[in-house]
């Protein structure tokens, strides 16, 4: 009875044990896992996305539809993003909370917890209990902010009187002069400045005389005696003869209106005295006034006023010669061009030697090429039409009167007239009037400044210099080649000749650089002579001629009037730089309404927590 | 007693056999999981790839779903998608708007995935044994829709 009662109780067992696995194992079978897997980096990362790729023009969204028709969002092209930060940066927490909830909301898992964050503030946020575990998604972000400003202003500023600093350079020419000791040839040079405030005036001067070493040249300006070439500064020996170079300030003894610079040379012995390249008077100024452009452009250029003083044997022989250049511009049409020669006291009764080919004791010539050889006794007042000579770039017009040097020299006295101050029609001259073709020369509205800068270093042959103009705007600019001795000179600009001395004794003082030659950036200028002890001096000048805009436009947007004032007055003095002072300032105010400013960038960023 | 309670062990033994094995199975299907969802927030391999040259499956340019790349990507035979996306598990994926609405990929399929199963068959056609599901979030026909994964085993 025991054996069979533990027989049922072991089945008993068996069965039971065998329900209880039979049915954990059927439990097993049919449970499915779906563990529905929302990571809260992509949640965070997807969602802040997605904010910042669309666009509320886009969506199809009641709550955006009433935003728009309301005027609230402004910019369909806005980010729902960017939205929320305008919303924000507008103090309408409200909206950009509506916002944010409307488009976050419904997209993330309603088992986590998740906040929306502008600055570190909350915007919107659904709160459940946090387990510690967040995950944070940040962008950056800016926009336009609408009536931040409610009327803003903005200005221009005209610089209507101004005043400059600009540097004039008068030329002289190469010229001269008597021939034998006790002659005498005296230069006058007339020239005009416009300005009352002188800053700086330089006269420099090379001179070449005869075999004695000590010269007996006298320099006056405005009647007062000038202390140049005592000693001179550079000096050189050639074929017995001597030249010297010497610069001095002549800033006192210049002044407002007509000057005369008067130079006496009086021949101690053998050869003629004349001037050289490099003869010049630089003067510093202050001025005003505007570039004035003009399609028709007339240029006058007189020459210097040379009287020399010989007697009746060829010993002591008189004669008068000047070279003086005539510039001609890239891109114009030249209407005409004149030369208007005046020499008195002429005498051709004198021979002019075999060996001279032309025979005139008169002889013009423009570049190489005769104009006309006459034989004059008496007064020369003629003019003639050079037009057809004239080439682009430096043209030199050359003038002998009574003399050839070194060929020939007159008798008696010789004259080249001219008195600009007092008898501007009747005296020596070139007249070049042209039309500008190439319009774009022709720019108004802006302030002309002539700056001069001398070569640096020391002579040699060849001597360069570069010259970086940046944003300057060069219409027009010069070499002014100062030498000792002088033979054959090429000026270079930027490995390209712009010019030549045309025929002995034609090098002018000055050489004209068309803008076409130059570039944006470095240029380099180049001068040299075929002789290879003609040095190029230091005291070399560029001088160049730039436009600098008188005007600014409408600037930033400024809260009131004074700061837009102050900035355009800034930026416009800023344009002027070193050279030009605006002394009169007209200024406009414009008010704008509506301003739009920048807002941001800011951060903002959605936390997800478990 | 020695009896039944020999059989209590074993089961539990079982049971935490079957639980470890469990365990790694998911986190298998977890890390395909979301390198499949990574490679479809992507915008593929080559550029502007189709079915016929695909390298890896990207459905988004400019993170917003590109219709063409979606289309594309329909076009792939499964076997060569699972390959692609280097999983040896079964997916599904299909799209669904803010409030859980399905959007069909195409007038003819809801999603894509293993041919015969639909966003709410899976259980009950391929009865798995673990079944994984990732959602992300992306902007999709001008607004933000969620994209569903299932992985199942």
């Amino acid at each position: 009875m025991v054996l069979k009662k533990g027989f049922f109780f072991t089945i008993d067992s068996i069965i039971g044990a065998g329900i209880i696995t039979l049915g954990i194992l059927l439990l097993y079978t049919f449970y499915i896992v779906e563990p529905s897997y929302t990571s809260l980096d992509y949640t965070s990362h997807d969602l802040i996305n997605s904010l910042s790729t669309l666009r509320v023009g886009e969506v199809n969204n009641a709550y955006i539809d009433e935003l728009l028709l309301t005027g609230e969002i402004t910019n369909p092209e806005n980010t729902i993003l960017e939205q929320i930060g305008e919303f924000w940066a507008l103090d309408k927490a409200d909206k950009a909370g509506n916002l944010t909830k409307e488009f976050t909301n419904d997209f993330i898992d309603e088992n986590l917890g998740f906040g929306f964050y502008i600055e570190g503030e909350e915007i919107y946020s659904r709160i459940k209990s946090n387990d510690g575990v967040s995950m944070i998604s940040k962008k950056m972000i800016s926009g336009i902010q609408r009536y931040r400003t409610r009327e803003g202003f903005t200005a221009r500023a005209v610089a209507t009187k101004v005043t400059k600093n600009t540097t004039e350079v008068f030329m002289i020419n190469p010229e001269g002069s008597s021939h034998g000791p006790g002659t005498t040839a005296e230069i006058t040079k007339k020239f005009y400045i416009n300005s009352s405030d002188i800053t700086k005036a330089t006269l420099f001067l090379t001179v070449h005389w005869g075999t004695s070493a000590t010269p007996s040249n006298d320099f006056d300006l405005n009647g007062e005696p000038t202390n140049i070439g005592n000693p001179w500064l550079y000096t050189q020996e050639k074929d017995v003869t001597h030249i010297g170079f010497d610069f001095v300030d002549i800033t006192n003894d210049v002044t407002s209106g007509w000057n005369e610079l008067k130079i006496k040379f009086l021949i101690q012995s053998d050869d003629h005295t004349h001037i050289h390249p490099g003869s010049k008077i630089i003067v510093e100024y202050e001025s005003s006034g505007k570039f004035v452009p003009s399609k028709i452009v007339k240029k006058r250029f007189y020459f210097d006023n040379v009287l020399s003083n010989g007697g009746n044997n060829l010993n002591k022989a008189s004669g008068a010669w000047s070279v003086l250049p005539i510039f001609v511009p890239r891109g114009i049409l030249i209407k005409n061009a004149t030369l208007h020669i005046v020499g008195k006291e002429l005498d051709n009764n004198f021979g002019i030697p075999e060996g001279v080919l032309e025979k005139g004791n008169v002889q013009l010539y423009l570049n190489d090429d005769k104009i006309e050889i006459l034989n004059i006794t008496g007064t020369l007042n003629k003019t003639y039409d050079i037009k057809d000579g004239l080439g682009e770039g430096t043209n030199v017009v050359s003038v002998y009167l009574n003399c050839y040097p070194n060929y020939f020299f007159g008798k008696y006295n010789t004259i080249l007239y001219s008195d600009p101050e007092n008898d501007p029609e009747d005296s020596s001259y070139v007249e070049i009037e042209y039309e500008i073709i190439d319009t774009a020369k022709l720019k108004y509205g802006k302030i002309d400044v002539s700056i001069v800068e001398s070569f640096d270093g020391s002579m040699s042959n060849p001597k360069s210099y570069t010259k970086d103009f940046e944003d300057y705007d060069v219409i027009e600019s010069f070499i002014q080649v100062a030498q000792l001795d002088s033979n054959v000179v090429s000026v270079n600009a930027n490995s390209q000749n712009v010019f030549t001395t045309p025929r002995p004794l034609a090098t002018p003082s000055s050489v004209y650089i068309d803008p076409s030659y130059l570039n944006t950036g470095e240029n380099n200028f180049e001068a040299s002579d075929l002789c290879s002890d003609c040095y190029i001096l230091n005291e070399t000048t560029l001088q160049y001629y730039v436009l600098i805009p008188s005007l600014v436009g409408y600037g930033q947007i400024f809260d009131n009037e004074e700061d837009a004032i102050s900035d355009a007055e800034e930026r416009l003095n800023l344009l002027l730089g070193n050279y030009v002072k605006a002394t009169q300032i007209d200024k406009e105010v414009n008010p704008v309404g509506g301003v739009p400013s920048l807002w941001g960038p800011i951060i903002a960023e959605v936390r997800v927590w478990h | 007693m020695l009896i039944f309670g020999s059989a209590i062990l074993i089961y539990y033994k079982n049971i935490t056999n079957l639980s470890d094995q469990d365990e790694e199975l998911l986190d298998d299907l977890l890390i395909d999981a979301k390198l499949i969802s990574n490679s479809l927030m992507s915008s593929g391999y080559q550029t502007n790839w189709n079915s016929d040259n695909v390298e890896r499956i990207g459905i988004t340019d400019d993170n917003r779903v590109s219709e063409s790349k979606l289309a594309e990507f329909s076009k792939i035979p499964y076997k060569e998608s699972k390959k692609l996306f280097g999983t040896v598990y079964d997916f599904y994926v299909f799209f669904t708007d803010r409030n859980n609405n399905i959007i069909p990929i195409n007038s003819s399929s809801e999603g894509i995935g293993k041919p015969g199963v639909n966003s709410t068959n899976i259980q009950t056609v391929e009865n798995p044994k673990k079944l994984v599901k990732i959602t992300r979030l992306i902007v999709k026909e001008s607004d933000i829709k969620k994209m569903v994964i299932y992985l199942w085993y």
